[in-house]
């Protein structure tokens, strides 16, 4: 799959947030975004899962604006921001709620992203008792467990203990190898260094430096 | 909102729709029990207070359901938006079904078989038939205004969503008649009632021709906003 971001523009009111952006993206890669808070990388994201239209320009999955029909990327999965769970039910329970919707996988892959962002052990806890750091690992077993062909992570990292990065850092350098896109955003760039193939730092939503 | 939340305020909408039928039972007595459900289902309170109920256990599945999520598992958002359309559509059926349910346990209940038949209050065949009517119409108009509190609070959050609610609740308080002759045609619910109670209207058919634009007018809103929703998903943004 190739992601083609085209002259992509966004503005909210009378304030452009992102100006002309232009990227292409290829299978296996790792892509990280950084810049600073408020730089427009959450936007850039948004944009490219479809939540967002951008003003001007367009993002094209194979040369296909899905956007155009108001249609969502198959086999693409995102954690945007900070994760929307459901918290009275277990950390299990709303993956399997999720899982239901398409119907795709089993409860044993369902397990397995758990088990891959450590969270096996406190599954059947309910969410609104997770810590900040075991609701993001929620939020990126929400992503992998589908197993996408394009997972979008928006500070995947925050709060998460260094045991657990690096195992999340290396299951998702595995999926690269098996030529998945991964995207990455994040404010340290040191958490992207160890493993984006490329890294674009945005400032005042361009794209200062690759 | 957690899930205790949730269940909550699904519990208080079916309490308010049960209420509803509740206060029709109470405030009317009849010694016939097709008598008796007549009077209630064209009480106006009986509709004003499911109403209330039906856009409390919306609003609280919209806010459920309006997650990224779930919306990005889906391959189309229109789609998502018409899905969720008709899952109001069978929660305002199912929903009427138990409240009526209720209604009949409560009139058999209250009913006083024993009654000498002389004193009965015996209604007419076209009673029954007018009762069939405004119970459709009342329940297809309400179906329709629960879609578009759903739309509405899509298109501009929960301000502008209560401020539609209330307004609509409001044309509803002013619209209660006198429930006291059931035979007479009664007024009609909702929209247009102070226009039409100016007239002296007693044909069914102006009452059709009253009906036919209800559902026109809010056919119309409904449209307007489910395209604005769509529009505003295509040009700016979904969440």
């Amino acid at each position: 799959m190739k992601i083609e971001i085209k002259n992509v523009s966004k503005k909210f009111k009378k304030n452009y947030v992102l100006t002309n952006i232009n990227l292409k993206l290829s299978d296996g890669n790792i892509y990280g975004l950084s810049g600073r808070n408020g730089s427009g990388k959450s936007v850039l994201l948004k944009i490219i899962c479809g939540l967002y239209s951008p003003t001007e320009g367009e993002v094209l999955f194979d040369g296909q604006n899905y956007k155009k029909s108001n249609m969502f990327v198959p086999n693409l999965r995102a954690l945007i921001e900070k994760p929307t769970f459901f918290p009275n039910l277990s950390g299990y329970e709303n993956l399997k709620l999720l899982a239901e919707i398409q119907n795709k996988i089993t409860d044993k892959e369902i397990l397995k992203a758990l088990e891959i962002v450590n969270l096996l052990n406190e599954k059947d806890k309910k969410y609104a008792e997770y810590s900040l750091g075991m609701k993001q690992k929620l939020g990126i077993a929400q992503v992998i467990m589908e197993n996408p062909h394009v997972l979008i992570l928006d500070e995947p990292f925050n709060g998460i203990e260094d045991e657990s990065v690096k195992k999340i850092t290396k299951y998702l350098k595995d999926k690269q190898k098996e030529g998945k896109i991964i995207i990455i955003s994040s404010h340290i760039k040191e958490d992207l260094q160890n493993m984006a193939s490329k890294i674009y730092y945005f400032d005042n939503g361009k794209i200062k430096y690759e | 909102m957690s899930k205790r939340v949730i269940i909550t305020k699904l519990f208080v909408g079916l309490i308010a729709c049960l209420l509803g039928s509740l206060i029709a039972l109470i405030s009317s007595f009849n010694s016939d029990f097709f008598g008796q459900m007549l009077i209630n289902l064209t009480d106006n309170s009986f509709w004003f207070f499911y109403f209330i109920g039906i856009v409390l256990i919306i609003t609280t599945l919209y806010n459920f359901f309006h997650n990224e999520n779930i919306i990005l598992r889906n391959n189309n958002f229109e789609k998502y938006i018409n899905n969720n359309i008709i899952n109001i559509i069978k929660i305002n059926i199912l929903l009427f079904l138990i409240v009526l349910i209720f209604l009949v346990v409560g009139s058999l209940i209250i009913t006083d078989f024993n009654i000498d038949i002389n004193s009965k209050i015996v209604y007419q065949f076209p009673a029954y038939l007018y009762c069939l009517f405004f119970s459709i119409r009342s329940l297809l108009i309400i179906t329709m205004l629960s879609i578009i509190i759903y739309v509405l609070y899509w298109n501009f959050g929960k301000k502008i969503t209560m401020i539609f609610w209330g307004a609509c609740l409001c044309l509803f308080f002013i619209s209660f008649p006198h429930n006291d002759v059931i035979n007479k045609i009664s007024e009609i619910p909702l929209l247009f009632i102070r226009y039409f109670k100016i007239l002296p209207y007693t044909s069914f058919s102006l009452e059709i021709i009253a009906t036919i634009s209800q559902f026109v007018i809010l056919l119309l809103i409904l449209s307007i906003f489910y395209y604005l929703l769509i529009e505003k998903s295509k040009r700016d943004k979904i969440l």
